[in-house]
């Protein structure tokens, strides 16, 4: 807290010390939550550049006494997804590519002793379509509650709870496929 | 609860559901087997999607510098928009340019002899 107050004084003030500050302090934490959703290297850093500009507009009318990473997040979010959005527009963001969601089926018997790696883990992830992504990054990696991811994803509660259901699902799918080939 | 239901193993997991519900759910999994699995499965996957520093991007090379010099000239661009100092820039233009103040003050003074009237 005492960090942001600090940085958005000096941006607040034009102080140089404060523009470096901002984009050393939370430079990798925007461009992971904009990569998660967008899964594209130059996207990514294109909005991880806007996110920091938008900031610096919008710095006079930010709080001292709030802490700023909810304010770049959600203005990295609301970026990514407008981006996708503007791309695919005929497209579903929700969508798998064959349209199928993964069911509640009965599992193979191996399934408490699955066990996988970062990579397998994170190949996974890739294959999910984006807004299961981007509530699953929010949940797990963010520790959002789920009221919160649904107003960041501008999406019904229920909805969200049904693409993290869907999303560990496959996850569990891939995981377990996986561990069956190799053995 | 007599069937298996993915839906609220995962909340059971995630510790989501209300006490009566949690209290169903937990003796579900004490009878069956592969509710049990699914839910030892989903509290690996939880922890390792909330605390695997692995699974999130490796960063680029960001350029720092320029990255924050382009936030500074940004600054100065807006700043005339937002703080006090491009407002009184501009009151001191209105007020210092005879075409504006000069219709200003004859209307000045034909109210004003109006009023006197």
């Amino acid at each position: 807290m005492e960090q942001d107050r600090a940085i958005l004084e000096l941006c607040q003030r034009g102080h140089a010390a404060g523009f470096t500050r901002l984009v050393t302090t939370y430079r990798e934490r925007v461009y992971a939550c904009a990569f998660t959703i967008l899964h594209n290297r130059e996207d990514a850093l294109d909005i991880t550049q806007e996110v920091f500009i938008r900031t610096v507009r919008a710095v006079d009318s930010l709080a001292l006494d709030r802490p700023l990473w909810p304010w770049l997040r959600r203005v990295t979010t609301n970026l990514s997804l407008n981006l996708l959005r503007s791309r695919r527009p005929h497209l579903s963001l929700d969508s798998l590519p064959d349209g199928n969601p993964p069911q509640a089926a009965d599992q193979p018997a191996e399934l408490a002793e699955a066990a996988w790696t970062s990579d397998q883990l994170r190949e996974a992830i890739t294959t999910l379509p984006p807004l299961w992504r981007m509530a699953l990054f929010l949940r797990h990696q963010e520790g959002l509650p789920y009221e919160e991811v649904a107003r960041l994803t501008g999406l019904p509660v229920g909805t969200v709870k049904t693409y993290l259901f869907r999303a560990r699902r496959m996850l569990r799918d891939r995981l377990t496929d996986q561990e069956a080939a190799a053995t | 609860m007599n069937t298996c239901h993915d839906d609220l193993v995962q909340l059971y997991v995630e510790g989501e559901l209300a006490p009566v519900e949690r209290a169903i759910v937990a003796d579900h999994l004490r009878a069956c087997d592969h509710c049990r699995r699914l839910a030892t499965f989903y509290k690996g996957l939880n922890w390792d999607l909330a605390h695997d520093q692995d699974l999130l991007p490796e960063p680029p090379s960001f350029d720092d510098d320029a990255l924050a010099a382009a936030l500074a000239a940004e600054w100065k661009r807006v700043q005339p928009q937002n703080s006090g100092g491009g407002r009184g820039l501009s009151t001191l233009w209105l007020t210092s340019n005879p075409a504006l103040t000069g219709p200003v003050r004859l209307v000045g003074r034909l109210f004003g002899r109006r009023e006197a009237r």
